[in-house]
């Protein structure tokens, strides 16, 4: 699976053709609204299972709270990433909440989360070494992980996108790739309690 | 001087008991072969000390637990102890705090820079969980969750596949291992357990904890095999307070924590050393001085540090020929007790000042006074030898062989190396004038006696008394109070309060720490602590990872095939043996958490430890210690050493009262019926230095007590002094010399800012002066002797 991957993002890279630039450049192609909503697609290729996993939903990005990830296919389950806790449901039950305070971890995958899905670039530098550039008003990061315990989780991350995040490539430690593609976005200055709290 | 002195003919009055005296004729050849023979002794000895002294040097010992008695010491408590004490002593843990996480970071590197040349090796912050995950990994089919484990024992075939897809469809895993490793993320969840040990977590390059509004940067260090030297502690102690003292400089709002034993050891080492150059220097120097005014010349002065010396030498090995191990507090309060050696010498001294008695003539004169002396203040000392305390019996051993040693050098060779006559110098001149009143049996006097006891005893009545072990040690303020928020901080154990586990087996080992654990839980949401570090945290017994290895099996195996339909991988996890001690031990996670494994015993037992947190307060102690059980013992260090100090403490009042009885019979057969003229002085000293505690509201300590043994000792020898020599002024120049140098030497410890050596020093200067002041006032008329006066 590696060994696809890499021609893959030469290709990408080579394809798009972009000037590295610093991130500061990046921030100032991006909508700062504080909502951020719009469906997704997912494909997760996962190591020894032949075919790709496809799932998708929407989700919202609440700058102030946090972020809503709402899977309709292949079934229905929805994961709110806060700074304090991840908390995953499925079928009206929780079926996991990992807590920042007693899984200190948690604090921190949850932070790369929120970050990486608000496109928070200062938190993310915090914990990767960011390689970021620029093409009109299109944009590409590229994310190594500075920390060895985060190594341990995500070897790379790769965003691009315009006024908004539209493509992430998360490369898990294990070797697992998860490829999110955003479309139908749509910023906006509120998000009402039903929305952020529906399952 | 003889002239001014109150007449010597009371002295010399009695001559019948001279041929009892064991003290040979200066002039005869037996004095003179006996004087060659302890020449010929001392100097083997010293040859022997100087070519040991490596030897000895390696045979002190200063754990506390050595002075327990044998049959107390628990070998596992101890050993539990010894393996924490080496986890912890080598270590330095700093917290650097700001309001703003990068900013503390920020100082983190500049400390970190500014203590690059100290021995420290810094510990990396590593990978944390994600590294232990990999030495976990072959074992995950027993490694469940409690909640896992409650759900799989329900879960059917569609259960477990909901999870799988769950999981598979997540962004990410949690644990970093590919899906099909981990396809229910029970094996991530088992490790996200781990993490709730402790609430550091990594924060950029470093590991930090956020407490409150502040962000503490955590740096850890390690000192290297020179920790135990005490100038590399103060090398560290001093380069750090430094580099945090120039770290605040630059920006005031960061907030730095210290914690680490070498810096209480260094702390402690800087006090004791100023207040030993300030209080022994001048102590040295003020006796010395007293020596070379009061009679002259630099021969007294060298005769006085030969007879110390000599007693030191014999007492030193005569301890280390007796005991194969000796205590480093035995050194101490020995060589304070063998203070009382120098007596001899200054009477002897003192008894020549202006008397040209024949030597010979006037050693034997004196020989019966001071071998009264000798064997009481030996008697006083051997009492502390039938303690079942090794520690007390080393002391007794020490000082009881210097006092010896002391008395037969001032006879064996005084009448050879002292002068005949000292010239009286004015000081001596000056004391040996002092009139002191004497009792008197009339109304004035039991008036003023009669008040004082009422005083006294009012003031017996605010006495109070203190085991705390803490008196031993002064901690410094600051360092505490740092030491105690960094452990607060980063939930960090007490070393004080745990339980040690012990069994037949290393599993059965770890099922009674779980069962322990379990209870310890309950506890935890009863809020009586905030958590404990107990093995099994880390390393599940045997017989639960078999239990949960088999129920997972049972329930993979029904769900592999829809598995392998579905997404074709077998969920299966290999099949390993259950983790056990030896192979954890070896894995990242048992290195880091070793101290929690002591390991086989001397009885073929095993044993582990389970640590507290956040435990404080009697009560909740209280309620804590009950879980102990069968192979569950509850150590309560701090209780079990001050427990330890009460004991001593009361045994010792039972030996001050004994070398009491002791004295009175050695003294009886000489002085019959006026023995108390000699024990009064001393026990009457004893009663108003208590009282004085009392009203000075300074607890009764151990070391008091064997500061009232000094009393007794000493007191005892200026009773003794008194009756021989009746209104001698020489006798008044010796024992005021005597009272002075012990003030000098040992009473000045009231000076000291450790409680326990302030009590100490107090309880000597009040007994010793009042022993000294009250000793001349029932002096009787004549000289003393089977009952007579």
């Amino acid at each position: 699976m590696r060994r696809l991957i890499v021609p893959l993002l030469l290709l990408l890279s080579a394809a798009s053709a972009l000037a590295e630039v610093p991130l500061s450049q990046v921030e100032q192609r991006l909508d700062r609204a504080r909502a951020v909503r719009g469906e997704f697609v997912q494909t997760r290729e996962l190591v020894g299972v032949k075919k790709p996993l496809r799932a998708s939903g929407r989700f919202l990005v609440d700058r102030e709270r946090g972020v809503v990830w709402r899977t309709d296919k292949p079934f229905s389950q929805s994961m709110r990433i806060t700074r304090e806790r991840i908390v995953q449901r499925s079928g009206g039950q929780e079926t996991l909440r990992l807590d920042a305070q007693r899984e200190p971890v948690v604090g921190t995958i949850g932070g790369v989360l929120f970050a990486l899905f608000a496109g928070d670039f200062n938190a993310l530098a915090a914990h990767f070494e960011v390689d970021a550039s620029v093409a009109g008003p299109r944009w590409q990061v590229k994310l190594k992980p500075r920390e060895v315990a985060l190594g341990k989780l995500v070897t790379g991350l790769t965003l691009d996108g315009a006024g908004t995040v539209q493509h992430i490539v998360l490369t898990g430690a294990g070797g697992d790739i998860t490829r999110i593609e955003f479309s139908g976005v749509t910023v906006g200055d509120t998000v009402d309690e039903a929305e952020w709290l529906h399952e | 001087m003889s002239k001014a002195s109150p007449g010597r003919d009371n002295a010399t009055a009695g001559t019948g008991w001279r041929t009892l005296l064991p003290a040979p004729l200066p002039a005869s050849p037996l004095t003179t072969v006996l004087a060659l023979l302890w020449l010929l002794l001392t100097l083997a000895l010293l040859g022997w000390a100087v070519a040991a002294r490596q030897d000895w040097h390696s045979r002190i010992d200063v754990d506390l637990f050595a002075l327990l008695p044998h049959s107390e010491r628990d070998a596992r408590a101890e050993a539990a102890l010894a393996a924490l004490a080496q986890h912890g002593e080598r270590r330095l843990v700093v917290l650097v705090g700001h309001r703003d996480a990068d900013r503390a970071d920020r100082a983190a590197q500049t400390l970190t820079r500014m203590l690059e040349p100290l021995p420290l090796m810094a510990e990396h912050a590593g990978a944390g969980l994600a590294q232990l995950r990999d030495g976990y990994l072959p074992y995950r089919a027993g490694l469940l969750t409690a909640a896992d484990q409650a759900w799989l024992t329900h879960a059917d075939t569609g259960a477990l596949l909901e999870r799988a897809r769950a999981e598979a469809y997540a962004p990410l895993s949690h644990s970093g291992l590919a899906w099909r490793d981990d396809p229910f993320g029970f094996f991530g969840r088992w490790l996200s357990t781990l993490a709730a040990t402790s609430p550091v977590r990594p924060h950029g390059a470093h590991l930090g904890v956020d407490d409150g509004d502040l962000h503490y940067t955590l740096l850890a260090y390690t000192l290297d095999d020179s920790a135990f030297s005490l100038s590399v502690q103060r090398s560290v102690a001093d380069g750090l307070a430094a580099a945090i003292a120039s770290l605040q400089a630059s920006d005031p709002e960061v907030r730095v924590l210290r914690a680490g034993v070498v810096l209480h050891a260094a702390a402690a080492a800087q006090q004791a050393e100023n207040e030993m150059s300030t209080i022994g220097l001048g102590s040295l120097l003020g006796a010395l001085a007293m020596v070379v005014l009061v009679f002259g010349g630099l021969r007294p002065l060298a005769l006085m540090l030969l007879t110390l010396g000599v007693a030191t030498l014999y007492a030193a090995v005569l301890t280390w020929a007796v005991y194969p191990r000796v205590h480093a507090l035995t050194l101490v309060f020995g060589a304070s007790l063998v203070g009382v050696a120098v007596d001899y010498g200054l009477h002897a001294l003192a008894a020549s000042i202006d008397d040209d008695t024949p030597v010979a003539e006037r050693y034997r004169d004196l020989a019966m006074g001071m071998f009264l002396a000798m064997i009481t203040t030996v008697a006083a000392y051997f009492g502390l030898m039938l303690t079942p305390f090794p520690g007390l019996a080393q002391m007794a051993v020490f000082a009881g062989g210097g006092i010896v040693a002391a008395w037969l050098t001032v006879i064996f060779w005084f009448p050879f190396l002292a002068p005949r006559t000292l010239r009286a110098t004015c000081g001596a001149r000056w004391i040996a004038g002092w009139r002191w009143p004497r009792w008197r049996n009339d109304r004035r006097t039991w008036g003023i006696a009669a008040l004082l006891a009422l005083l006294t005893g009012a003031a017996l009545t605010q006495l109070t008394v203190n085991d705390d072990v803490r008196a031993l040690v002064t901690i410094d303020p600051q360092l505490g109070r740092e030491h105690q928020q960094a452990g607060r901080i980063l939930g960090l154990p007490s070393p004080a309060q745990m339980f040690v586990v012990s069994g037949d087996t290393p599993a059965q080992v770890l099922e009674r720490t779980a069962a322990l654990a379990g209870r310890l839980d309950e506890r935890v949401r009863a809020g009586d602590l905030s958590g404990y570090d107990a093995l099994t945290q880390w390393l599940p017994d045997p017989a639960r990872q078999q239990a949960d290895q088999r129920l997972l099996a049972t329930r993979l195996a029904a769900a592999a095939p829809a598995m392998i339909e579905e997404f074709g991988i077998d969920p299966r996890p290999p099949a390993n043996p259950p983790l056990d001690v030896t192979r954890w031990l070896s894995q990242p996670a048992g290195k880091a958490l070793a101290h929690l494994w002591l390991g086989r015993g001397a009885d073929g037992r095993y044993a582990g430890v389970v640590l507290l947190k956040g435990l404080a307060g009697n009560a909740h102690l209280a309620r804590v210690a009950v879980l102990a059980g069968p192979g569950v013992d509850w150590i309560d260090k701090p209780a079990q050493v001050s427990e330890l100090m009460a004991r001593y403490r009361v045994l010792l009042t039972w030996v001050l009262l004994a070398s009491y009885a002791a004295c009175a019979l050695a003294l009886v057969w000489r002085y019959g019926r006026a023995t108390w003229r000699m024990l009064l002085p001393p026990a009457l000293a004893t009663v108003l230095t208590l009282g004085l505690l009392g009203l000075t509201g300074t607890p009764l300590q151990l070391l008091g007590l064997l500061a009232l043994l000094l009393v007794l000792g000493v007191g005892v020898d200026y009773g003794i002094f008194h009756a021989e020599h009746p209104g001698d002024g020489r006798m008044q120049v010796a024992t005021t010399l005597s009272a002075i140098s012990t003030i000098l030497s040992f009473g000045l410890l009231a000076f000291s800012n450790t409680p326990a050596l302030h009590a100490f020093g107090l309880t000597t200067l009040s007994g010793v002066l009042l022993a000294w002041l009250i000793a001349p006032l029932f002096r009787p008329v004549r000289l003393v002797q089977d009952g007579k006066t």
